[in-house]
């Protein structure tokens, strides 16, 4: 096991070398003056110029790039090209938020899904079964950003149960938690039921159910422990793709999150934050990875390291 | 496309599970009323998408315009009719440059071997763990907005699948006798990569192919939502709804019918998908 | 079995209680007794005037910061930290005599060796502020006593005093200069009549009441400004009650707003000059029938009435806002007539499909996007084939504001000239001299007219008010007669308040003064 996380986290480096180049490069290529941003439409070349010499943004595209290398080696991230503020300043609240909204989201998905999976799974055929998987099939299926702009129109708007968007407390988060949360719930229930629908059809659940252990039991004990591993993996896997593609929901609902903080940036070409965030963002997605395999290994006594 | 003899048969049985499965054959109708909208929806639609008459703006449903006008008065059936060749085209175009790119990259990665093998898939992994939509947010603001980059964008970011799928495929092949075969006779590389090894990839590409395509087009779509795709005046829908949340209260039809446009295109490839998926490997989902 | 449960049960307890610390780091400011939370559009880009340009920065900085000479609420020009000045040597010096008792937010004095420190570094090339072009005109100031300050200019200007009381000639504290540096833009210290308590960025900036405020003491005890860019949820705010005002307010919400009884909607003429520069390198718009064709084309009327709701005022009579100082109505142009735009078209043997490429920002100003797809709409109609090119507002100013290399890829491009020193000089010339073509400046159209150009030096090299006002009446007829751009529209600033919140209002530049405001309960 010591290996195989040595392993992974080997990986992590130049992948992150990988992204981080192509992310540098990118952003300077691509039209967008920063310093324009900077001083505003008014600004006379003399002060462009003075903006460019200050951030280094007249400096050769390799030296910038060397530089920036060293910083990160030593935990500076710059400051945000717009607001002179450090750039962990600005990243760490959002991606703080953007986590707590993506576990709520997984955690109460997850929960929920696999509850639905279990019992549709157990009731095979029915009509609980077939609308189960209908309303998963469904959460799967809706763009996150249509789903969103729906529950505003329904629960806010119509209804004023809740606040269209914005930070400032629990009820904030519901709304985009439940917008998030959709699709992993539909992919656990469905891959709960799979799983346990296979897992009750092997031999040893037909012999306890011969030997008269009690459904329930069966179902429990026996068939969850199981069914429940490719579930964790998945659960762990939506994780990070819910980090990453928190982008569309923060949107609707005006969330404070590292997505939405993304985007801004590229758009304010605040290079700094763009890079900073995308680095860490991209850390946080491969460790969650890795602690997603290692939890599916853990619990599976076939796998060994 | 030369068919493997051995596999006449499973392809029948194949077909018969799938017709046996109602929300199969539902994916399959819509994704093929989908495609019929895309080919001759511009012919049946009642106006110009382009035509605008500010003082018609925000109208609800009535009888010369069904759906109701948009925020310039344009007719908001009309423009969902002609997006869907917009949305359906970016998602084919995506998923065929991921497939292409993707297969390619696999089936010569897992045939060379060696070092170059080692790269590629090391290059396929980075892509991977590129945060999703992240990479082609990133990819479109490089190449600038447009639906055509926006085709690109998610081909890279769909390409990894497709790469591992005919890179495992293609090693598992790789030892075999027909393979050993195939080179005994004198066959070149890419001869044997073509004909004999990329068939047999064909059947998992293909399920990847549809199941894909949900995400495709919510990507694409979400991309032109965030504003870096189709530019306006373009009926794409994605677009169209995000242009619609300045109306949410004035308004909600302008955003409830685009989405539900995309909601469908994506359950009909996603139902199909699924289909394609259980009658191809029945193990799974024993009902 | 019980152990999975159990466990699954602490995780459960667990997950809830980090939730719901969570939310309290979370949780943002409250509004209660003299506290007012404003909502607004972006965050504050700086807090240092004299290092920014945008209107979010300059509303916060203008509840702390003061300058020579202000406006009032009319926008007229009263005296600040200045009690009176003089000109002399034909209008080249400009003697201040400065306000005695004004203290700065750490206690220092405001006097003329202050001013002068603040001067000097505006007018210093190594520190490259933004003030090196507004007062490019300055020569330098000198200390005549501690309240008089003299001050010397290569040339008369007489918009100078506009300009200082635009809001980036306001003063920071010495000491707190020589303290921070370049971190000033952090430690905010100014005279006005609230002081900076702390900026958590994209989140909040927090201002209390200065009690050591040389003028009449502010009603508020606190101000919070809290950026909410989607329109939608600054308006759900302040119907929620978490906010007591905001602005700007999308105009598709007024209505609903204006029939709640417990807001009041608040509206002025905004400077931003809604407009198409019509690129006069391109062969097709060097013939003014062309250029004309393409206002006749355009229903500015409807625009205003359908997308606009009315809250807009049509560059019919002149293409700078009615609120700009040197406004003067030239006459009624371009009323909407597609036939004559086809017959001038025709004449001047413009090919029916002929492309035209435009460019629009997306989401910076109000409508801009509707606006910038129903001129396309309307030059379809005429027979030309517009071809929309959206980008977002990073990336369009960089590129309209680059050297054309050799000359610019637009045909149309969408710009509103708004100016912080609210007079004609920079409001006309930013955007009509010849000499301000990019990258130097806006005039996006590369036009060139010796009539404007001559008008406008008039107009700036004296300083009496009426013969100023002449010279800028020559330049908007002209200007209007050529057609260099499609004029559009001055669309009016928006805002709202709870309707205990008194004594607020909105300004042309954009944004909202709050620092005269209090609560009437």
């Amino acid at each position: 096991m010591g290996r195989l996380i040595g392993r992974r986290l080997l990986f992590l480096l130049p992948v992150l070398f990988g992204i981080l180049a192509a992310v540098f490069v990118t952003m300077r290529i691509v039209p967008g003056d920063p310093a324009r941003l900077v001083a505003g439409p008014d600004a006379g070349p003399e002060e462009l110029a003075a903006i460019r010499h200050q951030f280094g943004l007249d400096l050769p595209l390799h030296v910038q790039f060397g530089r920036y290398l060293l910083d990160v080696l030593r935990g500076e991230f710059g400051q945000s090209l717009k607001t002179q503020r450090p750039v962990l300043d600005e990243i760490v609240p959002r991606l703080w938020n953007t986590a707590l909204l993506a576990v709520l989201s997984t955690f109460f998905a997850a929960a929920l899904g696999l509850l639905a999976g279990i019992v549709a799974a157990a009731r095979r055929n029915s009509t609980f079964d077939h609308m189960t998987m209908a309303v998963a099939m469904l959460g799967v299926s809706t763009p996150s950003f249509y789903l969103g702009i729906v529950l505003i129109v329904v629960f806010a708007v119509m209804l004023r149960l809740f606040p269209a968007g914005g930070s400032g407390g629990l009820i904030h988060l519901i709304l985009p938690a439940v917008t998030l949360g959709a699709s992993t719930l539909g992919i656990v229930a469905r891959m709960t039921r799979a799983s346990m629908i296979d897992v009750l059809d092997e031999d040893y659940i037909r012999t306890a159910r011969a030997k008269g252990v009690r459904e329930r039991v069966i179902v429990a004990r026996h068939a969850l422990r199981n069914a429940l591993l490719p579930v964790i993996a998945v659960v762990a896997l939506q994780f990070g793709f819910v980090l990453a593609g928190s982008v569309l929901v923060e949107t609707v609902f005006s969330f404070p999150g590292i997505g939405w903080l993304i985007v801004e940036s590229i758009s304010m070409r605040d290079f700094p934050v763009v890079q900073g965030s995308i680095l860490l963002v991209t850390f946080v997605s491969v460790l969650v990875n890795l602690a997603a395999d290692l939890l599916y290994g853990y619990a599976d006594p076939r796998i060994k390291f | 496309m030369p068919i493997p003899a051995s596999s006449s048969r499973p392809a029948a049985a194949a077909w018969r599970r799938f017709t046996r499965n109602r929300a199969a054959v539902a994916g399959l109708a819509l994704v093929l009323f989908f495609l019929l909208m895309a080919a001759f929806g511009p012919w049946v639609a009642p106006h110009d998408p382009l035509k605008q008459q500010l003082d018609g703006a925000l109208a609800g449903p009535s009888w010369s315009h069904g759906l109701g006008r948009d925020e310039l008065g344009r007719d908001i059936l009309s423009r969902i009719l002609h997006g869907a060749r917009i949305s359906l085209g970016m998602a084919l175009g995506a998923s065929l440059i991921a497939a292409g790119a993707g297969v390619t990259v696999g089936l010569v990665a897992a045939y060379r071997g060696g070092g170059l093998e080692e790269i590629l898939m090391r290059l396929v992994d980075v892509v991977l763990a590129f945060p999703g939509f992240l990479l082609a947010i990133a990819v479109v603001s490089a190449l600038g907005p447009g639906i055509v980059n926006v085709a690109v964008a998610v081909g890279v970011n769909t390409m990894p699948g497709f790469a591992r799928i005919a890179h495992s495929t293609a090693h598992a092949m790789k030892e075999t006798e027909h393979v050993a075969a195939a080179r005994a006779l004198g066959n070149s590389g890419p001869r044997i990569l073509w004909r004999h090894i990329l068939p047999n990839c064909l059947a998992p590409i293909v399920v990847q192919f549809t199941l894909r395509m949900g995400t495709v087009v919510v990507i694409g779509s979400g991309l032109s939502f965030l504003g870096l795709g189709a530019q306006p005046p373009s009926p794409e829908w994605g677009a169209m709804l995000s242009t619609a949340r300045e109306y949410l209260r004035t308004a909600p039809h302008l955003s409830l019918v685009p989405g539900l446009a995309i909601l469908l295109l994506v359950l009909a490839w996603n139902l199909l998908g699924d289909g394609l998926t259980e009658a191809l490997n029945p193990k799974l989902n024993r009902s | 079995m019980n152990r999975r449960f159990r466990s699954l049960g602490w995780i459960c307890t667990a997950a809830v209680l980090l939730t719901a610390a969570m939310s309290v780091l979370v949780a943002g400011a409250q509004s209660s007794g003299g506290a007012v939370v404003l909502a607004t559009q972006s965050d504050a880009a700086r807090l240092d005037p004299a290092a920014t340009g945008d209107v979010p920065s300059m509303m916060v900085q203008s509840v702390m910061f003061e300058g020579l000479v202000g406006w009032d609420k009319d926008q007229k020009l009263v005296p600040q930290l200045a009690e009176s000045w003089t000109l002399s040597d034909g209008g080249k010096v400009i003697t201040w005599r400065l306000r005695h008792g004004v203290k700065f937010h750490d206690g220092e004095e405001f006097d003329a060796p202050a001013a002068k420190v603040n001067f000097d570094r505006w007018l210093d090339k190594a520190n490259g502020l933004l003030t090196l072009s507004q007062f490019a005109s300055v020569d330098g100031v000198e200390v005549v006593d501690k309240y008089t300050l003299k001050m010397t200019l290569k040339e008369v200007n007489g918009a100078l005093l506009q300009t200082l009381a635009g809001r980036r000639a306001m003063f920071n504290s010495p000491k707190a200069l020589a303290k921070w540096g370049k971190e000033i833009n952090l430690h905010p210290t100014g005279t006005g009549p609230f002081e900076f308590v702390d900026w958590v960025p994209k989140d909040r900036i927090t201002v209390k009441r200065f009690e050591g405020y040389w003028g009449s003491k502010p009603a508020l005890e606190k101000i919070t400004f809290k950026p909410v860019p989607e329109p939608a949820s600054r308006v759900a705010m302040l119907e929620a009650g978490d906010a007591d005002m905001a602005a700007p307010i999308p105009i598709q919400d007024v209505a609903r707003l204006r029939g709640n009884p417990k807001l009041h909607v608040m509206m002025v003429d905004s400077l931003d000059n809604l407009h198409f520069a019509l690129n006069m390198q391109k062969d097709i718009f060097k013939d003014v029938r062309v250029r004309q064709a393409v206002n006749y084309a355009v229903d500015k009327e409807a625009i205003v009435k359908n997308i606009y709701n009315g809250l807009a005022v049509p560059l019919t009579k002149s293409p700078v806002s009615p609120f700009l100082w040197g406004y003067s109505s030239v006459g009624d142009f371009y009323k909407y007539d597609p036939a004559k735009a086809r017959e001038l078209l025709k004449a001047a043997g413009v090919k029916p499909g002929t492309k035209l490429v435009m460019w629009i920002p997306d989401g910076r100003y109000v409508q801009d996007r509707q606006v910038g797809e129903a001129v396309a709409g309307y030059l379809r109609e005429v027979g030309l084939d517009p071809q929309i090119v959206k980008m977002e507002w990073a990336t369009y100013i960089g590129r309209v504001g680059q050297k054309p290399d050799p000359i610019a890829p637009y045909d149309l491009a969408m710009l509103a000239w708004s100016v912080g020193t609210q007079d004609a000089d920079w409001g006309i010339g930013g955007t009509f001299l010849s000499t301000n073509w990019p990258p130097r400046a806006y005039n996006l159209a590369f036009y060139k007219s010796d009539v404007v150009d001559n008008a406008l030096a008039a107009g700036r090299q004296t300083t009496d008010g009426a013969k100023r006002m002449e010279a800028y009446k020559i330049a908007q007829k002209q200007i209007m007669e050529d057609a260099p751009w499609l004029f559009l529209v001055a669309p009016k600033f928006i805002g709202a308040a709870k309707k205990e919140l008194q004594n607020v209002y909105v300004i042309p530049f954009g944004g909202a003064v709050v620092k005269d405001a209090a609560i009437k309960r």
